[in-house]
Parts: C-alpha cells; structure tokens; sequence
C-alpha cells in the first residue's frame, strides 16, 4: 500500500524546517450503508474513505494537514508546507522502522466474514425479518426504522520514532427503531447493537428479539404519563446506562481536558473522587467487542487501564501529545474517527465493574424514585462537570417496588457530585454500543455498567 | 485525476453497467484553522480534501456510491457499487435526475479579499481574541478553546440530462471558549463568529461576549419547580428550532416522522409566527444557487401568521405528492445520500425590545443556553426535556441565575403557545440542516424542575 522508503521521505520532509515528531497515518476505508423504512429499502450506499493525515510536534504545539492526494510530489509539498509552521530547531533523526502488521495473525478481534464481500440480498432480508418483528409484536407500531452499517478500515501509522504499525478493523452494526403511534402522540424505541467484527454478527445476535424489544418499550412509553420533575434517587439498570459514568466521569478523565487544567479531575491522581463502591474501567482489549482496538490510532498497542477503584482515582486516559503535556506516558487510548482529525485520548470500552449488591435489593430499598430501564444520549461539559441525560424508558419506583412507566425524563447533574452519590452497585455487568462525538470524530465505544443508584439526582420532567 | 476527466470517464463507462439516468456531485474543500493557547499557537491545520459521489437509475431504481479517491480504478467501484446497490432499493424509492432549471439565481458566496489575509494575520487574531479575554475580568481563569479559521468549498454538479453547474463559496470563523471562576465553581462561554471576510470582525467584542456568558452565570441557584411562562433567548430558541427542524422537511412527513403531516393550510402556531426559507439571503452561511439535485434556489414562506404553507421538499419527495421541488434537496456531503435540509431558515422578529418581553412575562425565567438537544429531544412527538442555564425574572427585571434546572415542554405546542417575539435576530453557525436565524421568544407552560 505504501513504501517505507516514501513514508521516511515524508516524515523527514515534515521535519525539516524544526518540529520534534512526525506521524502519517494513511487510511483505506470501504463502508456500506443500508437503511430500511417501514420494510423498504429507501436507501442504500458504499462509499471509499481514503487520504493520509499528517502530524508533527514541535514543542507544545501541533501541526496537522490532510490529504487525498496522495501522489508522493503532493505529499512532500504538503509536508515542507507543514513544517514550515513548527519552530526552528536541530534536525530531528528518523529511526529505522520497526513492523508490526495486525491486519491478519496478530489481529486480537478477528473478523470472519468480510462485509464487503457479502451479497447484499442476505443483509436485506436480517432487516426485513426484523422489521416484521416490530410490527407483529403490537398493532400501535406505525413506523420501523432499521438500519446497517459496516466498515472496512485498513490503516498505515508511521512515526519519526520508528514506529510502522498496519491494522484492520472490521466493524458491523444494526440499528432499530420502532415507533408507536395514537391519534395525538408518537413514542419511539431504539437499540444499536454493534462489534468489531464482520457479518457474523448478525449469526450471534437476535435482531429479531431487539426489534420486538424497541417494539415493547415504544408501546410502554406511549402509554406512559409524562415522569415527574425534582430530586429523587435513581436507580439506573446495567447496559446502557453506564452512559452516565461515561459523561459525568469519562470525558473529564481524557488527558486533553487534564492537560488544559479544563477537567474536575486535573491534579486528583490518588484522591478520592467516588464512592468506595465505585471501580471504574477503561478496557480496549475485550475480544471482538464494539470499542476494542488492537491499537489505536497513533499505533500503540489497547490495553486495560484501571480508572477509578474503589473510589481512588488511579488514570487518566492518556495520548502522545497530551501525555508530554501532563508528564505521563500513551495508555492506547488515542483515537480519531478518520485521517481527518488529529487524534486525541478517547474512551474504548469503559464501564462500572461489577459490585456486591444485588438488583433486587436496590430496588426494593428505594421508597421513592426513578428506575431508569433504557437510558438514551447525553452530553458534558468536562469543565463543569455539568452533564445531561435522556432515559428512554423509565418507570416510577414506589415503597420498594416499580410502579408505573413514566416517559420525558431527562438526568442532570455534576460529574464530581454523582460519582459520590452512587451508593449501591450490582453484581449484573453489561456492556453496550454507541457512537461518541468529541474533538477528534465521533469514535466507536462500548458503555456498560451493572445496576446502580444515585441519591439525590435531579430529574426533569413535567408534573 | 482532474473531477472533468474523472466525469468524462464515468459518463462513457455508465451506459455500460445499464445505468440511463445519472449524476455526479463533486465537493473540494479547502481549510485552515490556527489554535492559539496561552498565548502561544496550540494546533496549527490546513488541509484540502475532495471526494465525489455517484447517483444512478436502472429500471426505475437508485443506487448511490462515492469516493475520495479520484481515478481510474475508483470510477469503477463506484458503477459496480451503484449496480450493486441499486438492486436491493425499493423501487417506490426511485430518486429522479432533474433536466435543469432555465435561470439560476446569481449568489454572492465568494470573497476574493479573504484569500488576502496572511498566516501571521490570522494568529495575531486569535492571540488578540485570548487576550481580551484574559483581560477582561480576573475571575476569567482560562481559556479553553480559541481558533481562527477559514475555508473554500467547491460543489460541481453533472448530469446525464446534460446539466452541469458549479459553485464556489468561502467562509472565516473565529471562536472562543471561556471558563470562570468564583468561590470554587466554574462557569463556561463561548461565542461563535462566522463571515466571509475577516475585516469587519469585531473581535473585542467577540471575546467579551464569550467572557459575560459564563461571568452571568457565576453565583447561579436554583429556582421553584412548577409550569412557568419563559422567554428563550435567541440562541436558546435557535438551539429548539435547529433540532426539530426536520418536522418541516416533507421526507419526514411522507414516512410519519412528523407531525405536520397533512396540515398544509391549518394553524400549527399563534398568529405572530412567520417562518422563511431564504437560499438567496445576502451573507447568510447557507447561501445557495442551487441544490444538491440541481434544483434552482428561491426564498419562500414555510409558516405566514401560524399558518403551514408548505414543507419543504426535494425531488422525490415533491413526486410523491405530486408538487414542485422547493429546493431543498441537499446532501451532508458526498458521502451522503440527498436528504432535505433547510436553507437560511428564518424565523422572523417582532416589534417588541428584548427589555420589553421581560416586562411582559413578569415572573418566569429567561433560559439562555440548553443542553443535550441531540439526546433529550424527541424529533417525532416534539417533547423535550433539556438542561438550562439562565436567569430568573421577577416583578419584569432579571434577577439572579440559576443552574441545574431542566425545561420541558413539547416543540408543536411551543410555537402554538408563543405570546410575543423580539427583535433581537440573532444568526446561529449552521448545522447540518441549515442555520437557523431567530430571535426570542416569550412561551407560556413549560415545565421547569431543579
């Protein structure tokens, strides 16, 4: 795909004028789209990612340039453009490379059937039947959404170090919605399985049951009266909802907001920031998994950083860049959405670890309160703390039994305050997929948590 | 490979693999974007990409491929991609290539003075930007992000019907985002410039736009939880309007996406709304000369004195219920299949000052910022449920401010409650689906909890 010879030529072109590092990170990626809308296909697209991006250091500062053009005279042209812009200093020596490939063998999450390679007949008919399921499972149904999505990613990084990494990932993912229509009112349910992996995904999970599920829970919250507002306990179930950890807590913990002092969390290595009952994992390396990599995207190896345990802050997720900044070494966690950004610590798969509580006795130890079943998105201020979040089906809990579902519920609060007012947490640990959006794209992750309960979290709604 | 020999190459070899109808849409971008930090440039970006996509009929079906690689070996991933994916569409979703319109609205997008500023100019820029800031007041503590940029878009457009037209725009952004700081809680700001030319910027006042947002927002407390009369501010309403921009989109109406279906000609708002769509408004950041589908740009009304006069369709969608595009057929970017957007979407001001809809609403509160619209809105029933910051009023005067206090309401029954607007128009930078111009708002029942 490229030659060593051209990539050292450029990454010392990139360094010639001053700058201390140069990366080129050059990516090939085939993508297919297929969106289907009430058991037709209304839309279907492929498409090829492919350009180089380019990074050099030079003391505090950051260079980047992109490209689609990758004749080599253009690339050397963008370089010396490039290095122009770092400060002026002794020639930097590139090392000999070192080889690593992870697109075959040494690849950790094996895909068994390239996407790309499929009749795209066999894809249609997993939604059709999926679609189906919606409608079947309840005749308030009016509407399916069912989506597919998968992605070839073959990327090169090569560094001034020496470093020359290849890598595939192959990802498949699903989406389903299913909307529940009354005369006056509309209520939707929504799953995104997704992994690191080809089309045998879809041998390895019920599309069908996640379709009459975003059925049930679409039907459940257009029956639903709107949930009440004001501060409560709210007990929120495994799954998904470990969105909250990864708002309120995960993006303060990127060394990018560390480095800029801009986090809650800058200077708090070894206090105390959570309740004891609170360990908190960010893992790369889980096989096959939809947040996994084998290495990110500055080419150093995933791994499973131990975030918080028992309450004690131990990391932070730390890239090259950042990492010089705050004095700490690369924990793999650099990651960009494409050759279009430069790339900066982001979560994998992060999640709660497991507890001794029991989902039952949360449950029936609550007098009053909120039990979140789905949560939906949300979003952090990681300088604040201050974060929000939709729950996508909640139900009231009442003398320590759930009582009836509530819709329109929205989570706010700090990060640095929630963290302390988790005091329960289950034995019942569940990953699950979503996209998350910040400076370098919108990455691939894994949230997850077992159930849990915060005090005090205020709720809004309408009375 | 040049897009006209590329064009030429996937013209010969389309009839080929069966494909009659046809088009090409093609997009280069240029950009620069200079980070300053602490008074020293952060991150430093100048990039140029392209990349091309691909529509076309077989036997009343559409297929759609693209590509950022431009030659040879590409033009024939994205035929046989075409072929490939066209075989799976419905074929009630069949997508039309338009023959072309006589006249083409002349638009003013491109500044040739923007190609004048140097490198230097513009990292002085953001350095005065930081600056000011830090300046402006000793609670100011830090300045998270402050950039300076500009860009060049190219949109080339061909089709088998022997269209062809090009347009060539440019942009300058500048941006800051402030925290401060007092008694231990953090507050942030931000503000968001966008032109085509850096000369009239006023960046003083960029700067200290950013640093009152968050300086009004320190010492914030909590208010009563019950169903409140509340203005949004203008860019709080342009936030509510960006997200549920689609319920106008007729694509969304036609698949029951949107509750506007069938209510052409009836009253969706109080009798003060009047909303536009306005591809040929002068320095608006969505204007046009035409479409994604080669579809001549004109303004027109959406909502005059409450009333829908009509959504706002692209080619397929204008079939299916047998109207005129409006022009609204619009992709993402190549890699995007044409969905419908907006244009320059206004929402048009009242008589009343800002100070006067404050008056009016007496106790209440004005919520200047929202967040988790993407997460705590719901774009089919119109209910939402959002973080706010903001002020409390009382007796007709703002008060103090409050924090971690959410609003809820429903976005159908937002506009029908309007009781007033101001004059206060206020452009936001321009999403996905257009940009939103609008000022605020006084709304009767929503729900407020902290």
């Amino acid at each position: 795909m490229f030659e060593k010879q051209k990539a050292y030529d450029i990454l010392s072109e990139a360094l010639s004028f001053g700058g201390d590092f140069s990366e080129i990170f050059i990516e090939h990626n085939q993508k297919n789209n297929i969106s289907m809308v009430n058991g037709k296909i209304d839309k279907a697209n492929s498409g090829l990612d492919y350009g180089l991006g380019l990074r050099i250091f030079s003391g505090d500062k950051v260079i980047y340039s992109y490209t689609n053009n990758l004749l080599f005279d253009n690339l050397i042209k963008m370089a010396r453009e490039a290095s122009l812009a770092a400060e002026k200093n002794e020639s930097t020596v590139i090392n000999d490379f070192e080889e690593n490939d992870y697109r075959e063998d040494a690849n950790k999450h094996k895909a068994l059937i390239n996407p790309s390679k499929v009749e795209k007949q066999i894809i249609v008919d997993i939604l059709a039947e999926a679609s189906d399921s919606a409608f079947k499972y309840n005749n308030l149904i009016s509407q399916t959404i069912i989506g597919h999505f998968d992605s070839v990613q073959d990327v090169l990084i090569a560094n001034s170090n020496g470093l020359w990494v290849r890598d595939r990932r192959i990802r498949t993912r699903a989406s389903v919605t299913a909307v529940a229509s009354s005369k006056t009112e509309k209520q939707r349910g929504y799953f995104g399985p997704g992994a690191l992996k080809g089309l045998e995904f879809y041998d390895e999970t019920d599309l069908n049951e996640i379709a009459r599920e975003a059925a049930r829970s679409a039907v459940v919250m257009l029956k639903a009266d709107f949930c009440p507002g004001g501060k409560m306990p709210v007990i929120i179930d495994n799954g998904f909802g470990g969105v909250i950890f990864h708002e309120a807590c995960g993006h303060s913990l990127e060394a990018a907001a560390i480095a800029k002092n801009a986090s809650v969390f800058s200077n708090k290595i070894g206090e105390k920031i959570a309740n004891e009952k609170v360990s908190a994992i960010d893992d790369g390396t889980i096989s096959n998994e939809w947040g996994s990599i084998n290495v990110d995207d500055e080419g150093q190896r995933g791994r499973k950083n131990i975030l918080i345990e028992n309450g004690i802050l131990k990391s932070y997720m730390v890239d090259e860049f950042n990492g010089r900044k705050i004095g700490r070494s690369s924990t793999g966690s650099s990651r960009r959405e494409s050759y279009k950004y430069p790339p900066v610590s982001r979560m994998t798969n992060t999640y709660i670890a497991p507890g001794k509580d029991k989902a039952d006795d949360i449950i029936s130890s609550t007098d009053y309160g909120i039990y979140a079943k789905y949560m939906g998105g949300g979003s952090v201020n990681p300088t604040t703390g201050e974060f929000n979040f939709a729950v996508n089906e909640a139900y009231m809990v009442r003398n320590g039994k759930i009582a009836e579902p509530v819709r329109g519920a929205t989570i706010i609060g700090k990060g640095f305050e929630t963290l302390m007012n988790i005091d329960m947490v289950s034995d019942n640990l569940k990953l699950a997929q979503g996209m998350c959006g910040a400076s370098s794209g919108s990455v691939p992750v894994n949230v997850g948590q077992p159930m849990i309960r915060v005090q005090n979290i205020v709720v809004g709604g309408r009375e | 490979m040049d897009i006209k020999e590329f064009k030429n190459i996937i013209f010969e070899n389309a009839p080929k693999y069966e494909i009659t109808d046809f088009e090409l849409f093609y997009q280069k971008n240029k950009n620069f974007k200079v980070n300053i930090y602490e008074g020293e440039v952060e991150k430093y970006q100048n990039n140029l990409s392209e990349g091309v996509s691909f529509r076309g009929n077989i036997k009343g079906k559409t297929g759609y491929a693209y590509s950022e690689k431009i030659d040879e070996e590409s033009a024939k991933f994205i035929l046989e991609s075409v072929k490939k994916n066209l075989q799976i569409i419905d074929s009630s979703e069949k997508e039309y290539i338009y023959a072309g319109d006589e006249k083409y609205p002349d638009v003013d997008v491109f500044c040739d003075k923007l190609e004048n500023y140097n490198t230097d100019f513009k990292i002085n820029l953001a350095k005065n930007v930081e600056k000011v800031a830090f300046q402006y007041d000793k609670r100011i503590i830090s300045v998270e992000s402050c950039f300076v940029g500009n860009g060049e878009n190219e949109v080339y457009i061909a089709n088998s019907k022997g269209v062809e037209l090009f347009e060539k725009s440019n942009y300058a952004i500048v941006y800051i985002s402030v925290t401060a700081e007092e008694n231990g809680v953090k507050k942030t700001g931000s503000e968001f410039w966008r032109g085509k030319d850096f000369g009239p910027v006023d960046y003083v006042k960029i700067a200290e736009n950013a640093c009152r947002k968050a300086l009004n927002l320190l010492g914030s407390r909590s208010v009563e939880n019950g169903n409140k009369s509340v203005i949004f501010k203008n860019e709080a309403f342009a936030d509510i309007l960006t997200t549920f921009i689609g319920c106008f989109f007729a694509e969304n109406s036609q698949k029951g996406f949107s509750l506007l279906k069938g209510k052409k000609g009836e009253k969706i708002a109080s009798e003060l709304v009047n909303i536009k769509d306005l591809p040929l408004l002068d320095d608006g950041f969505f204007t046009c000369g035409f479409d994604s589908e080669a579809v001549a740009s004109y303004d027109k009304t959406i909502v005059e004195n409450g009333e829908l006069k009509t959504l706002l369709y692209n080619l397929k969608a204008a079939m299916k219920d047998n109207v005129k595009s409006t022009g609204n057929g619009f992709k993402l970017n190549y890699k995007s299949a044409v969905t419908t957007s907006a244009t320059n979407f206004m929402f048009e001001a009242g008589n009343a000052t800002f100070d006067e809809l404050v008056l009016k609403l007496g106790d209440g509160i004005v919520v200047t910022r929202l967040s988790g619209l993407h997460s705590g809105a719901d774009t089919v029933s119109g209910n939402f449920s959002l973080a706010a910051d903001g002020f409390s009023v009382k007796e007709g005067r703002v008060t103090e401010p409050f924090e971690q206090v959410t609003v809820s309401g429903n976005f159908y029954n937002v506009l029908k409650e309007i009781e007033d607007i101001s004059n206060d128009l206020y452009s936001d930078a321009g999403g996905a689906f257009g940009a939103v111009i609008c000022p605020s708002v006084l709304v009767n029942n929503i729900s407020i909890a902290s």
